[in-house]
């Protein structure tokens, strides 16, 4: 179930980048009501997941100017991808190179 | 145990349809300039394969008889500097939006800028086929 849900998250968003820019406010507002579905599904069983989802979707919700608001959260969420990654790789023998 | 084996198998499971979706989505852009807002979505959804990554380092290491659920070294090593450089190109990315306070409306960013980065996914998604990660999970 945990599959099917975050297939058919990544498939809305497939479907959703051509139309950005465009204005299709009433498609965007759909795909967006999709993805808040598909919220706790992914609260329950992959939350890695849903930092980035939130953040797909404070996107797609906003007016189409991407607000300084919405880069501090995306940088925020970056610092915390990053972060994990690196203890990961770490921990598996990639030490974090000394300049990234 | 065998729910954290299942959580972990749908995820790396996800990962590569993450990956294959995200490619698809994440096409090469042919005008000189993509909208703002597509650059943050292709900069989330980098950031989704890159918790998907971190799943799949966070396996245990495959041995004979150990876990059906495993990571291999091999892949570890194409994953991690793949993962490094696409980082780079999202970084890259965000340097570019929303450099004016408060921001413009209808802002872009240059397309050069935008295909690093969805090349960055798409080497992503060829370093997830190489390595054929679906199988370990099945």
């Amino acid at each position: 179930m945990l599959s099917t849900a975050i297939q058919t998250l990544l498939a809305l968003i497939q479907g959703l980048l051509p139309t950005l820019g465009v204005g299709s406010s009433s498609v965007v507002a759909e795909i967006v009501s999709a993805l808040e579905t598909i919220v706790p599904v992914i609260t329950a069983n992959a939350q890695n997941f849903l930092a980035p989802v939130q953040a797909i979707i404070a996107t797609l919700s906003g007016s189409g100017a991407v607000t300084a608001a919405q880069v501090s959260t995306l940088q925020a969420l970056d610092a915390q991808c990053d972060a994990a990654f690196e203890a990961a790789a770490n921990a598996d023998g990639f030490p974090t190179p000394a300049a990234s | 145990m065998n729910m954290r084996k299942l959580i972990l198998a749908a995820f790396v499971s996800a990962a590569l349809a993450g990956c294959t979706s995200v490619e698809n989505a994440v096409s090469v852009a042919t005008s000189a300039a993509v909208p703002a807002t597509t650059a943050m979505v292709a900069a989330n959804s980098f950031d989704a394969i890159e918790s998907v990554a971190t799943g799949y380092l966070q396996l245990p290491l495959c041995v004979t008889g150990g876990a059906l659920t495993c990571r291999t070294q091999s892949a570890s090593k194409a994953i991690v500097p793949a993962i490094r450089s696409g980082r780079a190109a999202r970084n890259a990315i965000e340097g570019l939006l929303c450099s004016g306070s408060p921001c413009s409306p209808n802002q872009t960013i240059p397309a050069a800028s935008y295909n690093t980065l969805a090349a960055a996914i798409t080497s992503l998604d060829a370093v997830y086929a190489q390595y054929n990660i679906a199988s370990v999970t099945k």
